[in-house]
C-alpha cells in the first residue's frame, strides 16, 4: 500500500514538473510567436512615414526618437517617454513661453502708458494730440499684430501637421485593421475619415484661417485708426468664425460617430464568420487555424492600441506648444487689455481684439486636436 | 504740496496779466507766457515721470528702443507745439496757431513714418492672410 502511494506520488510530482516544463516552453513559444507577428506587423505599417511627424515640436516632449522604437516600446508596455522627463520639459517650456509672453505684456503696457501720457496731457479733439495718440496705436498694432502673427503661422502649421498626419495615419489603420479581420471597416473607415478630414483642414485652413487674419486687421485698424467704424463687420466675422467652427466639427463628429458605430457592427459578424468558417470547414487542422487566427487577431488588436496611442501621443505632441504659446499670448492681451483700460486710452479695445482673435485660434488647433483623437480613437476602441 | 505750488503759480500768473493787460497789454502778454513757461517746466518734470516709468517697463520687456524713442519724440512734440499754439492763440494770433499745429502734426508723421510703415505692413499681412 506505502509503496503504491509512493509510486502515486512520485509518477504526479513527475508529471506535474514535466507539465511545468512544457507549459514554460508552450508559454516561451507563444510569447516568440506574438513577437514575431508583431515585429512582422510594425515592418508592414513602415513606420518610417511619421519620422517626420516627430519635428521640432513632438520631440522637445518626447526627445529624439524614430517612430519605430516608440511604437515597440508602447507594445513592450515601456510607454512613449518617462513622464517624470515629459512633464519637465513642458514645463520648460510654459516656462519660457511665460517669461516671453511676461515681456510682451510689458512692452504693450508701457505703449499704453505712453498713449495714455500722450492723451493726459492733450485735449480729446486736438489735432496734434490725436496724431500722437495714433502713433502708439501704430506701436501697439506693430507689436500685437506681431506676436499673434508668429503664434497664429505656428498654429496653422500644427493644424496642418495635424492633417498630414490624419491622412498618414489612416492607410496604416486601414491596413492593421484588415489584418485584425476588420474588412469592412479597412474598407470604408478610410474613405469617409479622409474625406472628412481633408474637407475639414480646408475648411480650417482656406476659409477659417483667412477669415481670422481678415478679422485682426480690421478690429486694428478699427480700434487704432477708425475709432469703432468696422464694429459691426467685426462682430459679424466673429460670430460666422464661432458658428461654423462649431457647426464644423459637429459635422465631423457625428458623421465619425455614425460610420463608426455602424461598421463596428458589420465587422462582429465578419470576424464571428470566419472563425465559424474555419474550424467548421477546414479538415483536421481547422481548429488550430482558428486558434493560431486568434493569436494574430490578438496581436493586431495590441498593435491598433500601441499605435493609436502613438498617434494620439504624437498629435499631443504637435499642438501642445503651440497651444501653450496661444493661450499665453491670449492671457498677456487679456492682461494688457485690463491694465490699459485702468490706464485710459482706447488700446484696451485693440488689445481685447487680439485676444479674441488667439481664442479662436485655440479653438481651431484644439478642434483639430480632438477630432483627430477621436477618428483614432473610434478605431482603437473596437475590440478583437 | 506740489499741487498748491502749482495752482498759487496759476492764479498769481491769471491776476497779474489781468491787472496788467488794462495799462500794459504788451506786458500782460509777456507775463501769461512766462507763467505758462512755469506751469509747462512743471508739466515736463511729471512727464518724466511717467517716461521714466515707461521706460522702465521696456527695459523689462527687451523691446524695440527705436518705437520707444519714436512715440516719446511724438508726445514731446505734441506738448511743445501745444504750447506754443496756446499762447499764439492768446495773443490772438490764430492764423499762427494753426500753422504751428500743422507743422506740429507734420514734424510727428515725419519722424514717426518708420512706425507707420511696420504697422501698415503688418496690417497688411494680416489682411493677406497671413503671408
Amino acid at each position: 500500500m506505502r509503496r503504491a502511494i509512493a509510486a502515486a506520488l512520485l509518477s504526479a510530482f513527475l508529471l506535474c514538473t514535466a507539465a511545468g516544463a512544457e507549459y514554460e516552453a508552450r508559454e516561451e513559444d507563444a510569447q516568440d510567436t506574438v513577437r514575431a507577428v508583431i515585429d512582422e506587423q510594425i515592418e508592414l505599417m513602415t513606420p518610417e512615414r511619421f519620422d517626420e511627424y516627430i519635428g521640432e515640436q513632438s520631440s522637445i516632449l518626447y526627445g529624439k526618437r524614430d517612430s519605430r522604437s516608440i511604437i515597440r516600446s508602447i507594445v513592450e508596455g515601456e510607454g512613449i517617454g518617462d513622464a517624470h522627463d515629459v512633464l519637465q520639459r513642458l514645463w520648460a517650456a510654459v516656462q519660457d513661453e511665460l517669461k516671453s509672453g511676461m515681456r510682451l505684456g510689458a512692452w504693450l503696457t508701457a505703449i499704453a502708458l505712453l498713449c495714455a501720457a500722450a492723451g493726459a496731457f492733450l485735449e480729446g479733439g486736438d489735432a496734434v494730440g490725436a496724431a500722437s495718440r495714433a502713433v502708439c496705436a501704430s506701436a501697439a498694432v506693430t507689436v500685437a499684430g506681431r506676436a499673434f502673427m508668429e503664434a497664429a503661422a505656428q498654429g496653422a502649421a500644427s493644424v496642418g501637421q495635424m492633417c498630414g498626419m490624419v491622412r498618414a495615419a489612416v492607410p496604416v489603420m486601414a491596413g492593421l485593421l484588415l489584418s485584425g479581420a476588420r474588412a469592412i471597416s479597412a474598407t470604408s473607415y478610410p474613405v469617409v475619415i479622409m474625406l472628412i478630414a481633408g474637407i475639414t483642414n480646408e475648411i480650417t485652413v482656406r476659409l477659417f484661417l483667412p477669415l481670422l487674419y481678415g478679422y485682426c486687421a480690421l478690429k486694428a485698424a478699427d480700434c487704432a485708426f477708425c475709432s469703432g467704424r468696422f464694429q459691426a463687420v467685426c462682430r459679424l466675422l466673429k460670430n460666422a468664425m464661432t458658428w461654423g467652427l462649431g457647426l464644423t466639427f459637429s459635422v465631423f463628429t457625428g458623421l465619425i460617430a455614425i460610420n463608426g458605430a455602424s461598421l463596428s457592427v458589420a465587422d462582429g459578424i465578419g470576424v464571428q464568420t470566419m472563425k465559424f468558417a474555419v474550424s467548421s470547414f477546414v479538415p483536421v487542422v481547422g481548429s488550430a487555424i482558428s486558434n493560431a487566427s486568434q493569436i494574430v487577431l490578438g496581436c493586431a488588436g495590441l498593435l491598433r492600441a500601441a499605435f493609436g496611442t502613438f498617434a494620439a501621443a504624437l498629435c499631443i505632441g504637435m499642438c501642445t506648444l503651440p497651444a501653450v504659446r496661444i493661450l499665453c499670448l491670449m492671457l498677456v492681451l487679456r492682461c494688457a487689455a485690463a491694465v490699459s483700460q485702468i490706464i485710459g486710452g482706447e488700446l484696451w479695445k485693440l488689445y481685447e481684439g487680439f485676444a479674441d482673435a488667439a481664442g479662436l485660434l485655440l479653438a481651431m488647433l484644439a478642434g483639430t486636436a480632438i477630432l483627430f483623437i477621436i477618428s483614432v480613437s473610434m478605431l482603437c476602441v473596437r475590440s478583437v | 504740496m506740489e499741487v498748491l505750488r502749482l495752482v498759487t503759480v496759476a492764479i498769481a500768473g491769471v491776476s497779474l496779466t489781468l491787472l496788467v493787460r488794462q495799462h500794459r497789454p504788451d506786458l500782460a502778454l509777456l507775463i501769461a507766457a512766462a507763467c505758462a513757461l512755469c506751469l509747462c517746466m512743471w508739466s515736463m518734470a511729471a512727464l518724466s515721470h511717467v517716461l521714466n516709468a515707461s521706460r522702465r517697463i521696456v527695459e523689462l520687456s527687451g523691446a524695440d528702443r527705436e518705437y520707444v524713442l519714436i512715440m516719446l519724440r511724438a508726445i514731446g512734440i505734441s506738448y511743445i507745439v501745444r504750447f506754443a499754439s496756446d499762447i499764439c492763440s492768446d495773443a490772438g494770433q490764430s492764423a499762427i496757431a494753426h500753422h504751428i499745429d500743422t507743422a506740429g502734426r507734420l514734424l510727428i508723421l515725419i519722424c514717426a513714418m518708420p512706425l507707420f510703415y511696420a504697422a501698415v505692413d503688418i496690417l497688411g499681412a494680416l489682411a493677406s492672410g497671413g503671408a
